[in-house]
């Protein structure tokens, strides 16, 4: 299994039993990461290669992980609006990375009710499951996005 | 950038009909900034019934913003549900789906 579903389990297991705040908190950042760790990889795929040879290379790791959290925020706040499939994931994915900072660094004073926690965990399956769904040419298109440096005129 | 007015009308207008089956009751909407500064918008949707189906509530966000967006109102959504008890620890268990 991909890193990206595999996080998105783990943060439904912690969540679906949480009676406290901090594994919900947990969950809720957890889910933020399946979707960033989705982008990672659909961004080495699409530059590298998704051959099946494992390990991939020290070319592989780079671009995996020269992914930036505030980076790939601003890059989804650019989309083109005809792009609708980037917007719609960029929509959960900018929520999910908004509610990984509450999660993992507010006070204990802060919880996430039941209902949220749950709903953002589906939000982030479903940026994933739009990533799985996008064709060709828009998995290029979101990946040139999460690359290229925009041009500050 | 559309007013508070403005943006309230297209919120009330996309969950009154995609939260109809929940129940929808009203919005709550709050303009705010994020983390970073961005400016975004709050929304509170209030529900008689738990949204269990989240892709009722995103799909909400999407088409909300593409409907500010064509005002050039680029900001972000970011929904919320609340419903009789879900502040309190009164609320169902909700269970995630496969």
């Amino acid at each position: 299994m991909s890193m990206d579903r595999s996080l998105l389990v783990l943060a439904e297991s912690l969540n679906v039993e949480a009676k406290e705040a901090a594994p919900r908190r947990r969950a809720v950042s957890t889910a933020y990461y399946a979707v960033f760790h989705r982008l990672a990889r659909l961004r080495a795929d699409e530059f590298i290669g998704s051959g099946a040879a494992q390990p991939r290379g020290p070319e592989y790791e780079k671009v995996y992980r020269a992914l930036e959290h505030g980076g790939a925020k601003a890059k989804f706040l650019n989309v083109p609006r005809v792009i609708d499939a980037i917007r719609q994931i960029g929509n959960r994915f900018v929520l999910l990375q908004s509610k990984r900072r509450d999660a993992d660094y507010r006070s204990s004073d802060f919880a996430f009710v039941e209902a949220e926690s749950f709903n953002l965990i589906d939000a982030a399956r479903q940026a994933i499951d739009l990533i799985d769904q996008l064709s060709p040419q828009e998995r290029r298109a979101l990946a040139v996005r999460l690359v290229i440096r925009d041009r500050v005129s | 950038m559309l007013t508070k007015v403005e943006v309230e009308r297209v919120i009330e207008d996309v969950l009154s009909d995609r939260l109809k089956a929940a129940g929808f009751l009203k919005s709550d909407v709050q303009f705010d900034t994020d983390f970073d500064g961005e400016k975004i918008i709050r929304v509170t949707a209030h529900v008689e019934n738990p949204v269990i189906n989240a892709d009722d509530l995103f799909t909400s966000v999407d088409e909300i913003q593409s409907r500010l967006l064509k005002s050039d109102d680029a900001r972000y959504v970011y929904l919320r549900q609340a419903y009789p008890g879900s502040e309190d620890g009164r609320a169902m268990r909700f269970g995630h789906r496969r």
